[in-house]
């Protein structure tokens, strides 16, 4: 069935679809719409599900967390503070290998108050171990939500399902919605979720001394290796049953690309435009969509770059005294390599990025072997 | 018990995040401890303070278990007057008893009277005799009691009387408003019942101990010596000895006074004179040479002859009698008297006033000023030894107020029982250790412990502070009910009433149990490391020392004092 | 056998010997009787805090029931978590158990109990009060009693603002049952927690628990301090039913002065004779007034 929803109705009907069981949430802008929508559902009986009103997204995560625990297919929704101020407990998630899914909404971190998109919130939460999905549009919102669970569940390693604030979560567009049986058949309940039984005295999260916490978090890491190769399945698995794919990353026209553009997000649509006006122009441009950041997709965007010869990174987000995010990850996935990376920050806080920004960010790089700088702010207004 | 602690052997077998596999049982917690708790059975002062050994403690618990027949045979294991010493002992052990502290002792002695009263046991000859034979000289409580002793132990005991009934002074001294005589009579039947044959009116020379081949004696002639103040004038009609009054009052239930009766004395016997005189008809006044509060006289008798109407003189001392013409008594001569010095045992010396003279009118006199041990009826000396009970002779012992200094029922019940044990060793030719059977610090001796069916606990006493009085919320020690003085003075019937069964068990209910476990489970409750629990298929608990910290909770909370915390030796 | 001075039937013990409390650690004694009045089919949700390490090492656990362990500031809503999670299965019959020291409880954790309190979560919330953040080693929290010492209010700085009333605030959310008790009274505890479970809603007990280590008693003392507290009317044991219905549950049979319950503890020997007069003071005011407020009912 196809409507037309705004990103944040997209990631709730992801949510119904999935059947989660525990859902707690705080709200802040621009995640609102998620949870209202979802507690609508709820009260309208939609969704069987327990809607915990709580009062914070600390406790929000807290809740998920416990609910994880004892069995439950848990899910929240956050944004910027909210986000951050979770830190502590999307550590407890990951590392007691919870299969909980997160919405968060990117918008930026005050001070000054600032609602509107970058992508700091989320990228700065990077170490924390959950897997970080990017998404570009509504339709993907709602079909990665879905995907969501059944990767964490497959893995054991909860999951973060990330999009612009405004751009995609309050801005309408078609989407179509699969029907609850073709979702079921794609992601089953679980068998037996439950990593605390009743009935069986086993402590989950005790005092664990040096002898064990390295193993563990070594447990952790070792899966993540093997996070790309299930999410291909599972997308694999979502194209048989529902019938799309996005893959961890989207390559445009990389093939003989020589400048290729790595984004994240929204602006996926808005660079490929600017590619596609290259290529008229005669210039050799191409893009890659990251949705997958967490793991790092390090196999798949060397394979793709292969014959590009200068590389851009489009960063909405900022690690201040080092740069763009994504920049910084790239240049360390791409080590050894000799080809020159352009570093892009723009979209700080809201601020439009407009195809000739970006365009303009193609000819710096035409016009110089190397980046200036380790750092491009573009689109600076004093 | 320690458990076992799980292991992993490879980075699959570890669980994906930390969840636990088993308990924390393998931790040997154990090691921390410094001290340790162990469950003992400690004296309780109330052991020591009995000189007749009862077990006090264990009757009382036995009443509190509603096994008032257990709590019956327990006494008698000891002691075979119960009846009698629940009404006219000191009680001894109520003065030691640690309640006392708190709000007033357990009325131990009315317990003791009310299970003698209540419970029922069934004097039984021994099982075997072991064919020797004992004669005993004197039926007070210290003869009877080493008859009794000795006949349980299979000897064939024959008790001399000289006078015409059974008993001692407890039929011709202690009158039967403390002691009524079908109390007296039915303790003394059990024994009959046990086949001790007792020859009244009659007593037995040393020729005749030999020449009837008895292989052992004891004398308890007891000590009802007169000690003769001689007075001035004392001579002559209208004077008596305290002991021939009671005696007489007690032989014909009344002797007929009139007028003004004076007592001199300021003992037992004088106060059972006077109230006796008092019950005869009497007008009675007690002179008594120091003050009221160095009385020997038990003060609740004090009170209750106070209470009967006597009145009392003190500090003043008897000169003379005054006679009329006719030799009729018309009063007695006194000093006042004021007090000296404490000599050595502490007691102040009494100084007389000869200037301060002045006259007490009466029509009678009774002398209570005191009697002495009798001289041995034969040709021996006492020669004390382990037991207490030697004389010259290692065949003929003695017992009772004859060899004691400290004259009273109890005692003289527990020196039989010395003299008993002292018969069978010597004549089981056994080595007994008297420490190890006489209570450590106390007056009393364990039968028990001599036959080796009970132990005297070996840990030392539980004193006060160790008793946990947040577990015993305060409560009135209980009180016989009185005769109104009315009714008393009719006549000799008792005066004080034994406890009703309610009254009975709520008293035992407020007996702290010093130093014995009784399992109320305080210790297992408060346990932080759930180390205690109760002992399989036996009374007690099990301590898991491979767990116990050695906190010492569960000896602070034992309400009683029945866990004492020990050094490891590390 | 002589009758019991407790009458506590559960003979099955869920907590395990062999785990990490101090000697004579209150705390322990706090669970033991609660874990016995709520049963096998109950879920424990513990927060950072002494319990923490006390339940044991992975991969040991000293208690008979599952056990959740959770972010400091998290109990009241990680219980509400699993609750959640166990009413979606249809687990209805299993009890939550909240277990949290007084750090996280009064202070760090306050808000998540608070919004559980509001929403009338169905778990029961302990809090085992040791007066202190004793894991971190004896800091003062919104718990600690005036006069006391602490590492963080020494010699010349201590404690001076009195403990948060913390039962009255939880009773002021409206909540089926709030109460309080202490390890000195184990059927009381026993009793309180069986009522606690058998009431839907939010149940809240504030367990007073000796701590050893950050009292400053020897560890034989716990409970006879503990029970102090309450026999001088310093911590009375009181419940409070919807939010207004007071009952006093306990009264001491004789007065006795807060003396006896401070001199024993070495924190509060810093004190002087003004200041304890004061408490005495306080004390008795505040005993006063609840005896009128359970009267009013
Ligand atoms: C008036 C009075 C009241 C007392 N009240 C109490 C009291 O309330 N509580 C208490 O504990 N104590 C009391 N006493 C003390 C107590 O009665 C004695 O300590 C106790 O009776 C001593 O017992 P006994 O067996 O040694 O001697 P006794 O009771 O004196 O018995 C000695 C017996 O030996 C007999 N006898 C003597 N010579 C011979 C002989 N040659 N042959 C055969 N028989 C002989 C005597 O006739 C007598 O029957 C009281 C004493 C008196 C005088
Ligand atoms: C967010 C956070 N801040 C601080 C700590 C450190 N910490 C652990 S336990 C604790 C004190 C706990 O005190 P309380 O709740 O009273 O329990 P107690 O240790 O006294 O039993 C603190 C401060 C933590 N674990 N998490
Ligand atoms: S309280 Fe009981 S055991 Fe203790 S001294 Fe008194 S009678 Fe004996
Ligand atoms: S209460 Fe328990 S841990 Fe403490 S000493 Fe006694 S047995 Fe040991
Ligand atoms: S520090 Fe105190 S509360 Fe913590 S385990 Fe030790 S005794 Fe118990
Ligand atoms: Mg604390």
């Amino acid at each position: 069935m196809k409507k037309v929803l705004m990103g944040n109705f997209a990631a709730s009907h992801g949510v119904r679809l999935s059947r989660a069981q525990v859902i707690s949430a705080y709200p802040i802008t621009p995640q609102t719409h998620v949870v209202e929508e979802l507690s609508a559902m709820v009260a309208r009986g939609e969704l069987n599900a327990k809607f915990i009103k709580v009062e914070s997204e600390h406790s929000a995560l807290a809740c998920c967390i416990a609910a994880s625990v004892m069995g439950a297919r848990a899910f929240t929704a956050t944004s910027s503070h909210g986000l951050l101020l979770m830190h502590e407990l999307l550590h407890w998630a990951s590392g007691g290998r919870l299969p909980i899914v997160m919405v968060a909404v990117n918008r930026a971190i005050a001070p000054g108050w600032n609602i509107w998109n970058e992508q700091t919130d989320t990228l700065s939460q990077r170490d924390t171990g959950w897997i970080q999905l990017y998404c570009a549009s509504n339709q993907e919102i709602l079909d990665t939500v879905i995907q969501a669970f059944r990767l964490a569940e497959t893995v054991k390693i909860p999951v973060m399902v990330i999009y612009d604030a405004f751009i995609l979560s309050h801005t309408y567009e078609p989407v179509d919605i699969p029907d609850q049986k073709t979702v079921d058949a794609f992601l089953p309940p679980l068998k037996n979720p439950e990593v605390l039984k009743v009935g069986e005295a086993r402590a989950f999260g005790s005092v664990t001394s040096p002898d064990f916490h390295m193993e563990f978090r070594m447990k952790l890491h070792d899966t993540y290796e093997r996070v790309p190769e299930e999410f291909e399945k599972i997308e694999q698995a979502y194209a048989a049953t529902v019938g799309r794919t996005y893959g961890a990353i989207e390559p445009y026209r990389c093939e003989d690309a020589e400048l290729v553009m790595v984004v994240a997000g929204s602006l996926a649509g808005p660079t490929k435009m600017v590619v596609d006006g290259l290529r008229q122009k005669g210039i050799k441009a191409g893009r890659i969509k990251l949705k997958m950041f967490r793991p790092f997709p390090t196999k798949p965007l060397q394979e793709a770059l292969k014959n590009a010869k200068k590389i851009l990174v489009l960063d909405r987000n900022l690690s201040p005294g080092t740069g763009g995010i994504f920049a910084h990850e790239l240049r360390s996935a791409l080590k050894g390599d000799a080809r020159p990376v352009w570093g892009f920050v723009a979209g700080i806080g809201g601020r439009d990025i407009t195809p000739e920004l970006i365009e303009s960010m193609f000819f710096d790089a035409i016009g110089a072997d190397a980046p200036v700088s380790t750092t491009i702010f573009k689109g600076v207004r004093l | 018990m320690l458990g076992k602690l799980v292991q992993f052997h490879s980075i699959e077998e570890l669980p994906d995040s930390p969840v636990t596999k088993g308990t924390t049982l393998w931790n040997p917690t154990g090691t921390w401890r410094s001290v340790r708790p162990i469950h003992v059975s400690r004296l309780s002062p109330c052991l020591l303070g009995c000189p007749a050994g009862n077990p006090v403690e264990t009757f009382i618990r036995l009443i509190e278990e509603g096994d008032v027949d257990g709590a019956l045979s327990a006494i008698h294991e000891e002691n075979p007057f119960p009846a009698i010493c629940g009404r006219v002992c000191f009680h001894p052990c109520e003065d030691r008893c640690n309640r006392g502290s708190l709000d007033g002792p357990v009325a131990i002695h009315l317990l003791e009277r009310w299970v003698a009263d209540r419970g029922t046991w069934k004097p039984v000859p021994p099982e075997k005799e072991n064919g020797k034979s004992v004669a005993i000289l004197g039926s007070g409580p210290a003869g009877l009691t080493a008859a009794y002793h000795l006949r349980r132990m299979g000897y064939a005991v024959t008790v001399y009387e000289k006078d015409r009934k059974l008993g001692g002074l407890l039929r011709y001294g202690i009158p039967a408003y403390r002691l009524p005589r079908k109390v007296l009579n039915r303790e003394i039947k059990n024994l009959r019942k046990m086949g001790i044959v007792f020859k009244t009116g009659k007593s037995l020379t040393e020729e005749e101990f030999d020449a009837r081949g008895f292989d052992a004696a004891i004398l308890c002639v007891g000590a009802q010596k007169f000690r003769d103040p001689k007075l001035v004038h004392q001579e002559g009609k209208g004077v008596w000895q305290a002991l021939e009054f009671l005696r007489g009052v007690n032989e014909n239930d009344r002797v007929s006074l009139q007028g003004k009766a004076l007592i001199i004395g300021g003992g037992n016997a004088a106060i059972d004179a006077a109230r006796s005189a008092l019950r005869c008809g009497a007008d009675v006044t007690i002179a008594y040479r120091r003050t009221r509060e160095e009385m020997p006289a038990f003060g609740e008798e004090v009170e209750a002859a106070m209470e009967e109407g006597v009145n009392f003189v003190f500090q003043v001392a008897p000169q003379s009698i005054k006679r009329g013409s006719d030799g009729q008594v018309t009063g007695v001569g006194f000093v006042k008297t004021r007090p000296g010095k404490p000599d050595e045992t502490g007691r102040r010396k009494v100084i007389i006033n000869p200037h301060e003279t002045f006259t007490i009118e009466a029509d009678q006199v009774i002398l209570a000023t005191g009697e002495v041990p009798a001289d041995l009826p034969w040709d021996l000396e006492i020669r004390y030894g382990e037991s207490l009970c030697e004389t010259d002779r290692e065949d003929v012992f003695v017992a009772g107020d004859v060899a004691g200094r400290q004259r009273t029922v109890a005692y003289a019940i527990g020196w039989g029982k010395r003299a008993a044990i002292a018969v069978d060793a010597y004549l089981q030719s056994k080595k007994v250790n008297f420490n190890k059977i006489a209570v450590p610090g106390g007056e009393g001796i364990s039968m028990r412990a001599y036959l080796g069916t009970a132990q005297i606990p070996d840990k030392p006493v539980v004193p006060y502070e160790e008793v946990n009085t947040y577990y015993f919320p305060e409560s009135e020690a209980a009180r016989g009910r009185v005769l109104p003085k009315q009714k008393r003075l009719e006549g000799f019937n008792e005066v004080v009433q034994g406890l009703a069964s309610p009254q009975a068990r709520n008293e035992a209910a407020r007996c702290f149990h010093c130093g014995d476990c009784v399992m109320c489970d305080n210790c297992l409750i408060f346990c932080p490391d759930v180390a205690i629990s109760r002992a399989e298929g036996k009374e007690g608990y099990d301590i898991d020392l491979d767990h116990c910290k050695g906190c010492g909770i569960c000896a602070r909370e034992c309400p009683r004092g029945a866990i004492i915390m020990v050094e490891e030796n590390i | 056998m002589i009758e019991p001075n407790y009458s506590i039937e559960e003979e099955r013990e869920f907590l395990h010997p062999g785990h990490l409390a101090c000697q004579g650690c209150g705390a322990t004694i706090a669970i033991r009787y609660v874990l016995k009045a709520l049963g096998e089919k109950t879920v424990v949700v513990i927060p950072a805090c002494c319990w923490s390490i006390i339940a044991g090492l992975f991969p040991s656990s000293c208690l008979g029931v599952p056990l959740i362990h959770t972010a400091f500031e998290t109990s009241a809503v990680a219980a509400t978590g699993a609750r959640a999670a166990l009413d979606m299965q249809g687990k209805e019959d299993v009890h939550v158990l909240a277990w949290a020291g007084d750090g996280g409880t009064f202070d760090i954790g306050f808000q998540a109990l608070s919004g559980a309190a509001e929403r009338n979560e169905n778990i029961l919330y302990c809090c085992y009060d040791n007066e202190a953040y004793m894991n971190t080693g004896i800091q003062r929290s919104s718990a600690t009693p005036v006069g006391a010492w602490t590492t963080t209010t020494p010699k010349g700085g201590l404690e001076d603002r009195p403990k948060k009333n913390i039962v009255r605030i939880m009773a002021a959310h409206g909540i089926p049952y709030a109460a309080t008790a202490n390890v000195a009274f184990p059927d009381d505890l026993y009793r309180k927690a069986k009522k606690a479970a058998s009431i839907r809603g939010m149940k809240f007990i504030h367990i007073l628990s000796p701590c050893p280590t950050g009292w400053r008693i020897p560890s034989s003392e716990s409970v006879e301090v503990a029970r102090l507290a309450t026999l001088t009317n310093l911590f009375p044991l009181y419940e409070v039913e919807n939010g207004t219905d007071l009952t006093v549950n306990y009264i001491p049979p004789k007065k006795v002065t807060v003396e006896n319950y401070l001199r024993p503890q070495g924190r509060f020997h810093l004190m002087s004779e003004e200041e304890k007069e004061g408490i005495q003071r306080q004390v008795d005011a505040a005993w006063e007034a609840l005896l009128r407020e359970a009267k009013k009912r």
